[in-house]
């Protein structure tokens, strides 16, 4: 024990002594959640539009203002043409236009054209949404005897004022404690290695479990200050609540954190230098969370052979743990089929790495 | 009791044998040079006997330990510098005593008494807070080597412990092996430096995984007829076929 705790502390040196490296670990998820709170958003915000009025009468008058007066749109220019509206779409001064026919009011069965720029489907989808969601309001206001039309209610649950935070939150967390854990532990175990400490290691007396438990147990402490770095933050900075227990939302994560190392333990019985494991763990690891894990893209809409290979990115089931618990409060007893899965992960990811490791020797 | 036993110890690759049928006995206190050119399979035999890897066949004893059974024993009673450098650099050099000490289980009193000893001993008093990283190679290989032996074990185990340094440095170096060796520790030592090989009681050279030829440098010098380890070593080389 009087050994294990030595070697513990030596890890420690090693991190604070690299001051840059510290410094980024604990910046980063700071930086993240800014970069993706405040920049890096998929929420409509005052998208230039424009109108093509040809009507020009009360009820398109007042249409125009609802859109303008909407949070989602910004009103760039009123065109006089088709030839105007293509052309400031080719410049790319617009995303959207709202086409008004001619005697619009007057005509029992007229038909407003929205003109959305899809180069961008995910957004032009929602544009249009939003758009023909403002004029179809007013339309009814105008027409609220006459309309006999079943007007669906929505409810948003959980997320009423979607907002985008609610999901990128846990995705976040799924990123940095890969990041922390499984990156700097491959690294950090690699590096010894690579120097030639971990033969002086191999001959003495230490067992090789106590070396791998002594480089992982500091990573595991820093992801921790980290998650509550974000938790903090998404909690007073950008209003993310916390409605379940915060005990479970804990042990979820050092569960996912323990996955996350073993992945970095294997990696490091992979990889020779440590610009390989990094090289390993920034695709093998970063590239299928960004991706498949639901953080920035759908499953669901992904072809059955990505959405099967994402069932094996631990950081998926995390991230549906996480919004489980944190967004939608729910009990332990809902999370039982991750926190499952992702202790079969954890036990196999031991069993695989040590044997590696021990082949080392 | 030998310090070190082996027996016809071979290992294979899958078709290469590295290490090919060798035998030898190592006296307790003795300095024994193990030489051999790049490839030859030094490192692959020390790594056995250290219970870093496991023979294919043939026997070995290290400390009266069998290194197929018995190697958590061994590692207790060997103390091992490797080739490339063994100390952590980010680390200072007190620590770097503190740490290996810790690992070898030494007690809070013998620590503090060994990190003072040593600091003397090595002259390094006004480096103890220095980082490791800071010093110059030399005095990181003495350090070294003290670190390694700092649980007085019975057999320790040097590969190519004084590379890229100048022949007074290594000098130096070897007169810390001789003070380990007169306190009774037997020192296995790999090497390609002749001149080192003239230090030790005995050397054996191999060749191809063989081991072929082992005695006192004077009487290897001699049986060659030759005034240095040199031409002993390349009448020897000459006849190998693995390149690098």
């Amino acid at each position: 024990m009087k050994q294990f705790i030595s070697f513990v502390r030596k890890e420690f040196y090693h991190i604070f002594r690299d001051a840059r490296t510290t410094m980024i670990l604990l910046l980063m998820p700071v930086i993240l959640i800014i970069l993706f709170g405040y920049a890096i958003t998929t929420e409509i915000k005052r998208v230039p539009i424009a109108i093509f009025d040809q009507s020009r009468d009360e009820l398109t008058l007042k249409m125009t203002d609802r859109l303008k007066a909407s949070e989602y749109f910004e009103l760039y220019t009123i065109v006089d043409s088709y030839k105007d509206a293509q052309a400031l779409f080719r410049q790319g001064k617009v995303h959207v236009i709202v086409v008004f026919p001619p005697q619009y009011a007057s005509t029992p069965d007229a038909q407003v054209q929205v003109l959305a720029d899809a180069t961008d489907p995910n957004e032009a989808t929602q544009l249009i949404a939003y758009c023909s969601a403002i004029i179809a309001e007013q339309l009814r206001g105008e027409l609220a005897v006459e309309s006999k039309a079943v007007t669906p209610v929505t409810t948003l649950l959980y997320n009423p004022q979607m907002k985008g935070a609610y999901n990128f939150v846990p995705g976040v967390m799924g990123l940095i404690l890969i990041l922390i854990c499984a990156m700097m532990t491959s690294i950090g175990i690699v590096k010894e290695k690579e120097m030639g400490t971990m033969e002086v290691l191999l001959v003495s007396p230490l067992k090789p479990i106590y070396i791998i438990l002594a480089k992982a147990i500091p990573y595991l402490l820093l992801s921790m200050v980290n998650i509550a770095t974000i938790l903090l933050l998404s909690y007073f900075l950008l209003d993310v609540p916390i409605k379940g227990s915060l005990l479970l939302l804990v042990s979820v994560s050092v569960l996912y954190a323990i996955v996350s190392l073993c992945l970095g333990l294997l990696i490091s019985t992979v990889a020779d230098t440590q610009q390989a494991a990094m090289l390993i763990s920034g695709i093998a690891l970063m590239l299928p969370i960004m991706l498949l894990s639901g953080m920035m893209f759908p499953i669901e809409n992904m072809p059955d052979i990505l959405q099967w290979f994402s069932h094996i990115v631990p950081a998926k089931w995390y991230i549906i743990a996480v919004k489980d618990v944190m967004i939608k409060g729910l009990p332990a007893v809902s999370i039982l089929k991750e926190v499952g899965i992702l202790s079969l992960m954890a036990v196999v990811l031991v069993f695989l790495s040590v044997k590696r490791f021990k082949i080392r020797l | 009791m030998k310090a070190i036993e082996v027996k016809q110890l071979t290992k294979r690759f899958g078709t290469f044998t590295a290490v090919d049928h060798i035998s030898f006995e190592v006296e307790p206190g003795e300095i024994f040079g193990f030489l051999g050119a790049n490839g030859a399979g030094k490192t692959t035999a020390m790594r056995m006997l250290c219970g870093l890897s496991i023979p294919t066949s043939g026997e070995a004893r290290v400390a009266g330990f069998d290194v197929y059974r018995e190697s958590e024993s061994i590692k207790r009673n060997i103390g091992y510098m490797s080739q490339k450098f063994s100390l952590y650099g980010d680390l200072k050099v007190w620590e770097n005593i503190r740490l290996f000490g810790g690992i070898y289980g030494l007690s809070k009193q013998q620590l503090s008494r060994k990190t003072d000893e040593l600091l003397d001993i090595l002259g390094l008093e006004k480096e103890r807070n220095t980082l490791v990283d800071s010093l110059p190679l030399g005095w990181k290989q003495k350090l070294s080597f003290s670190v390694a032996i700092i649980h007085e074990p019975k057999i320790v185990f040097l590969d190519e412990p004084t590379g890229g340094v100048d022949p007074v440095t290594r000098r130096q170096f070897w007169e810390l092996i001789y003070e380990a060796a007169a306190r009774g520790i037997t020192v296995f030592v790999t090497t390609h430096y002749m001149d080192e090989a003239e230090y030790c009681n005995r050397v054996s050279i191999m060749v191809d995984g063989k081991i072929e030829a082992l005695d006192s440098p004077s009487a290897l010098k001699r049986d060659f007829k030759t005034t240095n380890m040199n031409q002993v070593f390349h009448a020897l080389a000459r006849k190998a076929t693995r390149g690098e």
